[in-house]
Order: structure tokens, then C-alpha cells, then sequence
């Protein structure tokens, strides 16, 4: 099935914006970065756009023709953790299928 | 409750409150009271193999939420209740009273619940843009798949996750995953 998750997050002295599975692209700033991947979540039937900081956290998300995803009744003790730990997670996977293209476009 | 929040709803429960002051009855009459939507799975109301007799917490709870859309102020009115149940008409055999409501079977299929929560809460909600069952058990499965490593990362125990713990890691999981 088809990833719907932009996402934004920084390398390099850039900010990139890339779905899992598929190659990323840079920007020079983080304004930019967002502003594209916003045109592209919204240009899709759905989709949904998220901001990862420098340790991989998500920061930001914003969904575009599907259904927000509501917070937790109450805030966890462990919330930075688990917000952390989905983010590098997710982030991680994201960077290991865009070289595992590269690698198979070689 | 993976489902709940990958349709854009917000699962509540009991257990969201660890507050001891708070009798688990009167959390439970305050969550009811807060909810529009209700979803009560009968299936686990079996005979205790110890006592031999059944845990009737589940019927108890949708009692309570009949009773408040029954009785409540105009707001309550717009209740609605999806009752679900392992095998079709079992519940003939110890809540018959509940005939004629919104009741559907599961088999004990994981994945059935899911289509039979998502399909009821599109047609109950009206709401459009919901994504299919096919796609919510789909991330479901890539979820459970990444569930030890994401409580590995956060440094908690996957068997002893509160409520509250599972509900921040699903939600942020569906924030960063779809």
C-alpha cells in the first residue's frame, strides 16, 4: 500500500523531504522544506505531512484530506520518549529505503 | 483502539486514569457521559474458571450508556452504540433484553473487529475520508511489527504499557507512519 507521509527533517546543512520508499529533496531551509511538502500532501487525494527535529522527534504534522489523528485522552509520563523513539524509528526506516533505491537503481 | 484512532477518533477508557481517588465507577459514568460513540465487545464475558461465574463488567458499562442516552439530557440523545460479540446471537443467552440493537459478531477475528468498528463508525459518523478496513489492519500489523523496537528505543516494557502509554505511542505512530 502506498506510504501517505511526507516527511521533513534535516541533513546536512539542508532539510529534506522524502516518503518512505521513495528518494528525498533538498531544500535550503526549513520554511521551504515544509511549504513543499505541504503543496505536495495537498496536491494528493490524502495525505499528511510530518517534522522531525535534529534527534529525529516529530515536531509537527498536519494531515491533508484524511482524518487527524486525535491526541491521547490524558499526556503520558513517558510522551518526549515515546514521541522520540516513533520518530528516529520512522525516520530511520525512511533514509534506509532511500538508499536501498539507490542501491537497486545502481 | 488502533483503529479508533486511525479513523481520526479518540479511544477512551477506564483504565486512562490512574488516579486511585476516583472510584472506577464514577470514571466510568464521566467517560460515558463525555461520548457520542460507543463500542462494547461482549466476547469476553466468559465463566470464570476459578468462581465460575461471569465477569459482567462489559454488559454492566452498556447498560450504563443505554441508561444515559435513555434518561439524559437532550445531548445525550445522540448517543450511539455498536455491541459486539464473538459468535451472532450468543448474547441471546444471558442479555436477550438487548435484541433489536446494533450487534455484530467478530468470530474472535482481530481483523473482522476492525472492519465491523471502522464500517460502523463511517455509517454511525457520517464522516467521509475514513480510510478502508483493508488499510487500517495493514498498518495495524506494521504497527504490532514495530511496537518491541519503539519500546525498546523508549526504554518501556511492551507487557506493561499503560493505557495512556499505548495510546501516545499509536497516535504518534500514525502521525509519522500512513
Amino acid at each position: 500500500m502506498t506510504r501517505k507521509t511526507f516527511h521533513v527533517y534535516p541533513s546536512d546543512k539542508a532539510w529534506v523531504v522524502q516518503k518512505e520508499g521513495a528518494s528525498g529533496k533538498k531544500f535550503s531551509t526549513q520554511r521551504q522544506a515544509i511549504e513543499a511538502a505541504r503543496e505536495i500532501a495537498r496536491s494528493q487525494a490524502s495525505g499528511q505531512v510530518v517534522v522531525h527535529g535534529q534527534n529525529g522527534q516529530i515536531r509537527e504534522h498536519a494531515t491533508y484530506g484524511m482524518p487527524p489523528i486525535q491526541d491521547p485522552p490524558k499526556k503520558s509520563s513517558a510522551a518526549k520518549r515515546i514521541r522520540r523513539a516513533v520518530g528516529t524509528v520512522a525516520l530511520k526506516r525512511v533514509k534506509a529505503t532511500s538508499t536501498s533505491a539507490r542501491l537497486s537503481k545502481k | 483502539m488502533f483503529a479508533v484512532y486511525d479513523l481520526g477518533f479518540k479511544a477512551r477508557c477506564a483504565l486512562e486514569d490512574d488516579d486511585a481517588g476516583e472510584v472506577r465507577l464514577a470514571k466510568i459514568e464521566r467517560i460515558i457521559e463525555e461520548c457520542r460513540f460507543g463500542i462494547n465487545d461482549l466476547s469476553a464475558v466468559e465463566l470464570d474458571a476459578v468462581t465460575g461465574l461471569p465477569r459482567f463488567n462489559m454488559p454492566l458499562e452498556l447498560g450504563m450508556f443505554f441508561g444515559c442516552k435513555r434518561f439524559g439530557p437532550a445531548n445525550q440523545k445522540k448517543k450511539r452504540t455498536l455491541v459486539l460479540d464473538r459468535e451472532p446471537y450468543r448474547y441471546r443467552q444471558f442479555i436477550s433484553d438487548i435484541a433489536g440493537q446494533d450487534i455484530r459478531a467478530h468470530d474472535g477475528n482481530p481483523e473482522r473487529a476492525i472492519r465491523e468498528v471502522r464500517d460502523w463508525l463511517q455509517a454511525t459518523s457520517k464522516r467521509s475520508g475514513l480510510p478502508g478496513g483493508g488499510e487500517i489492519i495493514e498498518n495495524c500489523r506494521r504497527f504490532q511489527t514495530d511496537l518491541p523496537t519503539l519500546c525498546a528505543v523508549a526504554g518501556l516494557e511492551p507487557d506493561r504499557l499503560t493505557f495512556i502509554d499505548l495510546a501516545t505511542m499509536i497516535t504518534d505512530w500514525l502521525r509519522s507512519n500512513r
